[in-house]
């Protein structure tokens, strides 16, 4: 395979692989917002996975499966709202609980419908929307507008949440219960409400990011698929300093990432898979490092608001 | 003429105090109300029922002559009261104006920043509040930051507001800005209740004046209508309290010296400027200034929280400049950190566990590492009783004590280890009046007994009545030093870069 | 004080167990039949709890080893990979000196590669959370990945054994059998690496409790200003409880291997059976990083996972039921720890 037939592999793959870690990323980038930090996004992920897989598998229907993973994942959500919001727990402890949960409950659901079958069922997965005419640009036609729907509903969102959340007044509250709930109360903001609208908000785009993971990317559901997703989508609220804007960049060079230690692998036989594998790991390890300590979180990131 | 506000017998206790005793408060438009008291009078108390901070136990509130429960502060605004706290709730990370929209407006609205700017522009043109409405707050000074709260309360169209202490972190230049701000909000017609303890505040700018002593309304009359005299008399009733200290000791020898010292601060930039003052064995040294001029980072570098980038600190001749803190306080340093339950203190751990915070290193507390409970419990037991704490026993959690048993706790705890020098920085912020007597007691007795103290405090009625000289730091730099009989207005003036 | 709130923990621990049980109701199991046999799986004879105790050994050794750093609330997600690690460290050794040293040193020599190593994996975060503060959950967990596969491809190149390689199943050298830990009781093979665990529980409740060590890393976890008054060296401590945390979770990997295992398999989280790195996170945290009470938290978490096998063989629920179990579990024990439950409720209701 050429260099160009190498480039195009790749660019074609960067944004089904961006899009879970993209919608993940962006209901986080609201809950931390707020400053509540949801751990959980790995096991709400998982949980939107195999309820989307449940729900097309025997009800064949791709919207409906969405639309429940969605719902799995805000009901999911509720927990870890209800025990750091309402009982002003640990988010920590919360939120690893919480991957935990559905880390092995996807499993056992997906057990308890489909056995321990060696071969796994599968589902037909969405296609993509070919948007006529600019489909048959060169390169980019195919790229940017024969993605899947999940694609442009992620732009959608980007630019939905950036709106909200820096040109109006329910942003610029929501921003202020994270940075300081008690000013933002004084003031006539409910840190409570708008707490458990982002916390719900990141749960339901968790759940519909493991949706598109079964029901959108492979037709499957596998055991622990995400490997580590939902983790990543942390890092990439880190790295987009809580803008939609950046964090979508993060995930699309994520998608890029995945994209391209999945075609060098495919290429160079030769070197063990395992060190292409490891690949989105280092990524994370080097993103990280690489947003230091320059960006400001919210103040509150964390912090559970007692009243006094 | 019908007050706009009408507060009738409001009763507030709470555990073991009464804050306030059927106390009766009236507020009308176009007049300055000075609420009078001494710290722990329960001023504050009153002016957060009527906020709807608290909820009073008994007693009405009438606003427009109509009888209103006040559950938030949400609604008291909606009532057109405002109140502007000590520490002032704004969030450094947001611009002037986007800290006025927070919760302006309905939610569904969008953010005209561009509106939110004539507004402020509006309500602040007259009144000479000038700041800069696209500035972040973390860039603002203390004086523009009050401003800003002003304006946050007056773009809510508040007819009453109310200001808890607003000079105590002013100087005397900026006091005398903000007191002309609040008499032109008077000529606009609107009222302003002023919680001081500052006499010469109430005779300035009151036209009303009620004293509150333990809890209790002893006193209610125009301005015109009262001396000084019985203003004092009714504050103080007939207690005596710590003034300036009869007994001026001699300086002993020994000393905490600092020498040309540089530090910077959190971003970097340089806090502390090449600052020189030697601290003698039995004298109060006072460090006044304005909040922000390198006090917090002078106190870390002293105490060896901070790195100095230059300069010198000895104790004793001993250089500690680039020592561990455990070498400088077995050198004989302590510090009394402003910030009580995040520094001083962690509140969930038990008294005892909190008492060998610097012992820990030492024996008996501590051999080979290995801790001594019973030891701990020992030296939490003598704190306490040597030094009037007021608590069940020593196993208790540090943070369920109230503000002034922690802060005794750690007044004594400095004392137990015998340290020689003592840094202050605050030590009576936020305490009543019981507490604040004690500690400054305290202090006072260590330094007779031959004790060096560095006083840091932006109290400067504090400063005055304590210090045997005091520095004035502005921008990092000691500015000027003053000597008794200390200056009020110079000391005023050096604080605002007046005077090099 | 203390026992009130331990028996609120246990009580809310119970519920969550109840709660969580309500899974087998999707295989057509009542949930309280369900518990009941799970339990009695777990512990219910004398064979069942042998058992147990070879489950509780890594897990109790894991989660004492990540109470140390959770102690200064900083938040080793990162077990699995070091214990990874561990085990490839001890399990290289072991085999590399088996044929020259006796038995006791290659143990000795071995458990102290596992703990070098499992130690060293745990430094790339903490040193990037100190020097950049990076969030070391997440970079902790990446760790893990990177161990994953490390460990898959060492073990389909350079030590691969030999059986292995015949039967195409990735595998090491079986360590001999003369260099496994002694066995306890050699029906179930028990082996004394369980004595080790004790040990090191015992260890590290007095050194949290009664040492200066411990008290820096407690005043660290509550306050970072505090830590700084008090003169301690909040970096140097972490940097220290990282390395003890990674070099014990290393351990917990050796005494798996020279224990139990006796060769090195690959291990994806998809086998919840070896992810001790993660289960020992509930096990740590329902016992509220207490090492004492971390001895009956495994155990008794020992037992579930223990009793979900049986399950699992007997009615087709997968083993992953654990790890639900667990997170409920861990979310009820979180309610428990919460001072006064209805007052934290009634106070946000008003």
């Amino acid at each position: 395979m050429n260099i160009s037939g190498i480039a195009i592999a790749v660019v074609l793959a960067t944004f089904p692989s961006a899009i879970p870690i993209w919608l993940a990323a962006l209901g986080e980038t609201v809950d931390q917002a707020s400053g509540v930090l949801d751990l959980g996004v790995e096991g709400i992920m998982l949980m939107g996975a195999i309820a989307a897989f449940v729900v097309d598998y025997f009800y064949h229907s791709a919207l409906i499966a969405f639309i429940v993973a969605g719902l799995v994942g805000l009901a999911f959500s509720a927990v870890h709202a209800f025990i750091s919001i309402t009982l002003n727990g640990d988010q920590v402890v919360s939120g690893t609980a919480l991957w935990f949960i559905g880390w092995g409950l996807s499993g056992v659901i997906y057990a308890a419908y489909f056995g321990l079958a060696i071969t796994p069922p599968s589902v037909p997965t969405i296609g993509s929307i070919n948007i006529p005419v600019l489909t048959s640009l060169p390169i980019v036609g195919k790229v940017l507008f024969g993605e899947s729907p999940l694609f442009y509903i992620s732009i959608l969102i980007t630019i939905a949440l950036w709106s909200i959340m820096f040109r109006t007044q329910f942003g610029l509250n929501l921003r202020s219960v994270g940075e300081n709930p008690l000013v933002a109360e004084v003031m006539g903001v409910s840190p409570v409400i708008y707490r458990y609208v982002s916390v719900l908000f990141g749960g339901f785009m968790a759940g519909l990011a493991g949706a598109y993971l079964t029901v959108g990317l492979t037709g499957s559901f596998y055991f622990d698929m995400t490997a580590g997703m939902g983790f990543i989508a942390v890092a990439l609220v880190y790295f987009g300093k809580w803008n939609p804007w950046r964090v979508s960049v993060g995930a699309v060079i994520f998608g890029l990432v995945y994209a391209l230690s999945a075609e060098l692998e495919s290429i160079y036989t030769s070197v063990p898979y395992q060190f292409f594998s490891m690949w989105p790991y280092i990524a994370t390890l080097l993103i990280i490092l690489a947003v230091g300590k320059s960006a400001h979180a919210p103040d509150a990131l964390t912090m559970p608001y007692v009243r006094e | 003429m019908e007050p706009y506000i009408r507060m009738v017998g409001i009763t507030k206790k709470f555990p073991g105090v009464v804050a306030n005793d059927s106390v009766n408060f009236e507020v009308y438009k176009g007049e300055i109300h000075a609420l009078l008291g001494e710290n722990g009078a329960g001023k504050t108390t009153l002016m957060r029922v009527l906020y709807g901070l608290y909820r009073p136990d008994a007693g009405k509130i009438y606003v427009n002559g109509n009888e209103v429960k006040i559950g938030s502060p949400t609604e008291a605004l909606r009532l057109g009261i405002g109140m502007v706290h000590q520490h002032f709730s704004l969030i450094p990370y947001f611009t002037v104006a986007e800290n006025v929209a927070i919760g302006l407006g309905s939610w569904r609205n969008g953010l005209e920043i561009e509106k939110i700017k004539a507004m402020i522009k509006d309500v602040s043109e007259d009144l000479g509040l000038y700041v800069n409405p696209d500035a972040y707050v973390h860039q603002l000074s203390v004086g523009e930051r009050q401003r800003v709260e002003i304006i946050k309360m007056l773009v809510r169209g508040v007819n009453v507001l109310i200001l808890d202490e607003p000079t105590s972190a002013l100087t005397p230049q900026e006091s005398q800005q903000l007191f002309n701000v609040l008499k032109r909000m008077k000529d606009g017609g609107r009222g302003v209740v002023l919680i001081t303890h500052k006499m010469y505040e109430v005779m300035e700018v009151a036209d009303r004046v009620t004293v509150l002593r333990r809890g209790r309304v002893v006193l209610n009359a125009l301005k015109g209508e009262i001396s000084e005299k019985a203003l004092v008399e009714a504050m103080v009733g007939k207690e005596v309290i710590l003034g300036s200290p009869e007994k001026r000791s001699v300086p002993q020898k020994g000393a905490l010296s600092v020498e040309g010292l540089v530090v910077k601060g959190d971003r970097g930039e340089v806090a502390v400027n090449g600052i020189s003052f030697v601290v003698r064995g039995g004298e109060i040294v006072g460090i006044a200034g304005v909040a922000g001029n390198g006090q917090r980072e002078l106190v870390e570098a002293i105490f060896g929280m901070r790195k100095a980038v230059s300069g010198k600190i000895t104790v004793d001749g001993v250089d500690i400049t680039n020592k561990d803190i455990r070498d400088r306080v077995s050198a004989g340093l302590e510090l009394i950190p402003e910030d009580r339950l995040g520094t001083a203190v962690i509140p969930k751990l038990s008294l005892f566990q909190n008492a060998i915070l610097h012992e820990r290193w030492w024996d008996p507390y501590s051999k080979m590492g290995v801790l001594s409970i019973s030891k701990a419990r020992d030296l939490a037991k003598r704190i306490i009783n040597s030094f009037g704490v007021a608590t069940p026993n020593e196993q208790v959690q540090a943070g369920s004590l109230s503000g002034g048993n922690i802060q005794k706790f750690v007044v004594g705890r400095s004392m137990a280890r015998g340290a020689r020098y003592l840094i202050a920085v605050n030590p009576t912020a936020g305490l009543d009046v019981a507490a604040t007597d004690s500690v400054r007691k305290t202090l006072v007795e260590f330094r007779n007994s031959g004790g060096a103290v560095l006083l840091v405090s932006e109290d400067l009625d504090e400063l005055l009545s304590l210090s045997d000289r005091l520095y004035v730091i502005y921008r990092g730099k000691l500015v000027k030093e003053f000597l008794p009989q200390f200056d009020r207005l110079a000391i005023g003036e050096a604080m605002m870069g007046g005077q090099q | 004080m203390n026992y009130i709130k331990g028996i609120q923990i246990v009580f809310f621990i119970i519920i969550g167990l109840l709660v969580s049980s309500l899974s087998f109701l999707m295989f057509h199991i009542s949930p309280l039949n369900g518990l009941a046999s799970l339990i009695d799986s777990g512990f219910g004879s004398s064979i069942a709890l042998l058992e147990t105790l070879k489950v509780t050994t890594p897990l109790l050794i894991m989660a004492v080893g990540l109470s140390v750093p959770f102690t200064a609330k900083f938040w080793n997600i990162g077990g699995q990979g070091q214990l990874i690690i561990g085990e490839i460290a001890a399990t290289a050794t072991g085999l590399a000196l088996s044929p020259y040293l006796p038995p006791p040193l290659v143990i000795t020599a071995s458990m102290g590669a596992a703990f070098v190593g499992g130690a060293a994996w745990a430094m790339p975060p903490t040193i990037m959370k100190i020097k950049f503060g990076a969030n070391e959950i997440i970079t902790t967990l990446m760790m893990n990945f990177v161990a994953v596969y490390l460990l898959d491809y060492l073990l389909i190149g350079p030590m691969e054994g030999s059986q292995a390689k015949l039967v195409h199943a990735p595998a090491s050298n079986p360590i001999p059998a003369s260099d496994m830990l002694p066995k306890l009781v050699s029906t179930v093979g028990l082996s004394a690496g369980i004595i080790i665990a004790l040990a090191l529980a015992g260890l590290f409740y007095f050194i949290l409790n009664y040492t200066n060590f411990g008290y820096e890393l407690r005043v660290i976890g509550e306050s970072r200003n505090a830590a700084k008054y008090a003169g301690i060296k909040a970096d140097r401590r972490i940097l220290e409880s990282m390395a003890i945390s990674g070099g014990i979770a290393g351990i917990a990997g050796m005494v798996l291997v020279f224990g139990t295992t006796q060769i090195l398999i690959p291990q994806f989280f998809s086998d919840i059976s070896t992810a001790y790195g993660y289960v020992g996170i509930p096990v740590a945290l329902i016992a509220s990083l207490n090492p004492l009470a971390i001895i009956a938290s495994s155990f008794f978490l020992a037992g579930i996972l223990n009793g979900a096998y049986i399950m699992e063989a007997l009615y087709s629920v997968p083993i992953d039921v654990v790890i639900t179990i667990y997170g409920t579990i861990m979310l009820f024990s979180m309610i428990g720890v919460i001072g006064d439950v209805f007052k934290a409720l009634r106070r946000w209701i008003k």
